[in-house]
C-alpha cells in the first residue's frame, strides 16, 4: 500500500503535465507554463484567403517534377509531377468556384471559424452530370494543405491541394 | 534450669559466665558457627558430655539440612535456574539485537527504485494522454468501397487533428474512395482524400488516358 502511493502520485504528476500541452487546440504543444487566462474569442471572419493547387501525376519519365511545386509529400509513385495551376481566392460563405482542367467545378465554402481553425466544404461537381465528390467537409489551421487526389487527367491523375492562407 | 530460659547469653556483648548453660539462641549460633572461639569451644564440650544439650543440638543440625534440602528441592521444582537462565538469554537476546540494529542498517530499497516507479509511470500517462487525445494518427479514418450508398455522409474525423487540419465530413459519392495520412517534410500529418476516378475520359483528354494502376496508389 505504502509503495503504491508515489506510483499513483507520479501518474497523477505526469498526467497534470502532459494533458493540458495535449489538449491545445493548435496542435503545437506548449512547453512550460500552463496559461491559466482562456484565450479571449476570436470573431469569426466573414472570408479567409485560400491557395488552390492542381498538380499533374503522370508517369511521364521526360517531365520530371516541376519545381514550382516545391515540397510534396509522397502521394502516389508517379514518375513526374507537373504544377497546372496555383491560384488564390477568396473563401466565403457563399460557395468560391473555380474550374479544374478536366473540367468539372472545383466549389468551396467557409461554413465556420472555430478555435482558429476554419471549417470549409468543399465539392467537386461535373457540369451536367453527378458530383465527383459530394461534400468534403475539413477543419483547417492556416498554412496546412489538405490533398485532394484520383481524378483521371491526361494518363495521370490530378492532385489538387487546398491551403488556408493568414491574413 | 532448661536451655530455652537461661537469659545469659541471649543477648550478644553480654556474655554468660564460664560453664554456665549455653541457651537455645547460643546453640543456634553454635549450630551456625557464629559464636566466639571460647563460648563455642565451652559449648562443644557441653555437647560432648551433656546429652540433652547434644540432643537439641543434633535437633537444630537436622532442622537446619531439612529446611536446606527443602529450599533446594522448591528452587529445583520451580525451576528457579531457568527463569534466571531465561531471563539472561533474554537479555543477551536483547543486546544482540540492538547490536545488529546499530551495527547492519535496516534493508532499504534500492534507491533507483522511487524514480524508477515515478518515470514509468509518467511514460505511462504520457501514452494514455496521447492515446486519449490522438486516437486517428497514422490510421486510415475512413474508407467506401463501390456500392455503398451514394447519399451517404462519412463523419471521417472524431478526434482532434495533431496536424492543424482534419476530415470532418466526407461524402464519396458513388465513387469508390479513402482518406489516408502522409507524413510531410515538416514532420506533420497530411490528409489525403483519394477517390478513384473510374468515368469515361472527357472529350478534351487523350485516347491514352488511363486510371493510375493500384500500385500508384499509395
Amino acid at each position: 500500500m505504502r509503495s503504491s502511493v508515489p506510483v499513483l502520485f507520479a501518474a497523477i504528476l505526469g498526467w497534470v503535465s502532459i494533458a493540458p500541452a495535449a489538449a491545445s487546440t493548435d496542435g503545437h504543444p506548449k512547453g512550460g507554463a500552463v496559461d491559466q487566462n482562456p484565450p479571449a474569442p476570436v470573431p469569426a471572419p466573414a472570408a479567409v484567403d485560400a491557395e488552390v493547387t492542381v498538380i499533374h501525376a503522370s508517369n511521364n519519365a521526360d517531365a520530371g517534377i516541376d519545381p514550382r511545386i516545391g515540397k510534396l509529400p509522397n502521394i502516389g509513385s508517379y514518375k513526374s509531377y507537373q504544377l497546372l495551376s496555383q491560384s488564390n481566392m477568396t473563401i466565403k460563405k457563399t460557395p468560391t468556384t473555380t474550374t479544374l482542367p478536366n473540367g468539372r467545378i472545383l466549389q468551396i465554402s467557409l461554413k465556420d471559424v472555430k478555435d482558429k481553425q476554419y471549417i470549409i466544404d468543399t465539392s467537386i461537381n461535373q457540369p451536367g452530370g453527378t458530383a465527383f465528390l459530394p461534400l468534403l467537409e475539413v477543419r483547417a489551421s492556416t498554412g496546412v494543405p489538405v490533398f485532394i487526389a484520383g481524378q483521371s487527367y491526361q494518363g495521370g491523375m490530378l492532385i489538387i491541394a487546398i491551403k488556408i492562407l493568414s491574413r | 534450669m532448661s536451655t530455652r530460659d537461661a537469659p545469659s547469653g541471649a543477648v550478644p556483648g553480654d556474655r554468660p559466665p564460664r560453664g554456665a548453660p549455653p541457651t537455645d539462641l547460643e546453640l543456634m549460633l553454635w549450630v551456625d558457627g557464629e559464636l566466639d572461639a571460647e563460648r563455642a569451644e565451652e559449648i562443644a564440650d557441653l555437647v560432648r558430655h551433656d546429652p540433652r544439650v547434644r540432643a537439641i543440638v543434633t535437633a537444630l543440625q537436622r532442622g537446619a539440612q531439612v529446611i536446606a534440602e527443602e529450599a533446594l528441592l522448591h528452587a529445583e521444582l520451580a525451576n528457579v535456574d531457568g527463569i534466571a537462565d531465561a531471563v539472561m538469554d533474554a537479555i543477551d537476546a536483547d543486546d544482540a539485537a540492538a547490536s545488529r540494529r546499530f551495527i547492519a542498517p535496516r534493508k532499504r530499497a534500492p534507491a533507483w527504485r522511487g524514480p524508477a516507479i515515478a518515470a514509468v509511470s509518467i511514460a505511462f500517462a504520457a501514452a494514455a494522454a496521447w492515446t486519449v487525445f490522438f486516437p486517428n494518427q497514422l490510421t486510415q479514418v475512413a474508407k467506401r468501397t463501390p456500392g455503398t450508398d451514394s447519399s451517404g455522409v462519412t463523419a471521417a474525423n472524431e478526434g482532434e487533428s495533431t496536424t492543424g487540419i482534419s476530415i470532418d465530413v466526407v461524402d464519396f459519392g458513388a465513387r469508390p474512395g479513402t482518406i489516408f495520412y502522409v507524413p510531410s517534410e515538416d514532420e506533420s500529418i497530411l490528409p489525403v482524400v483519394w477517390l478513384t476516378d473510374d468515368d469515361t475520359p472527357s472529350s478534351e483528354d487523350t485516347t491514352e488516358d488511363q486510371t493510375p494502376s493500384s500500385e500508384d496508389t499509395p
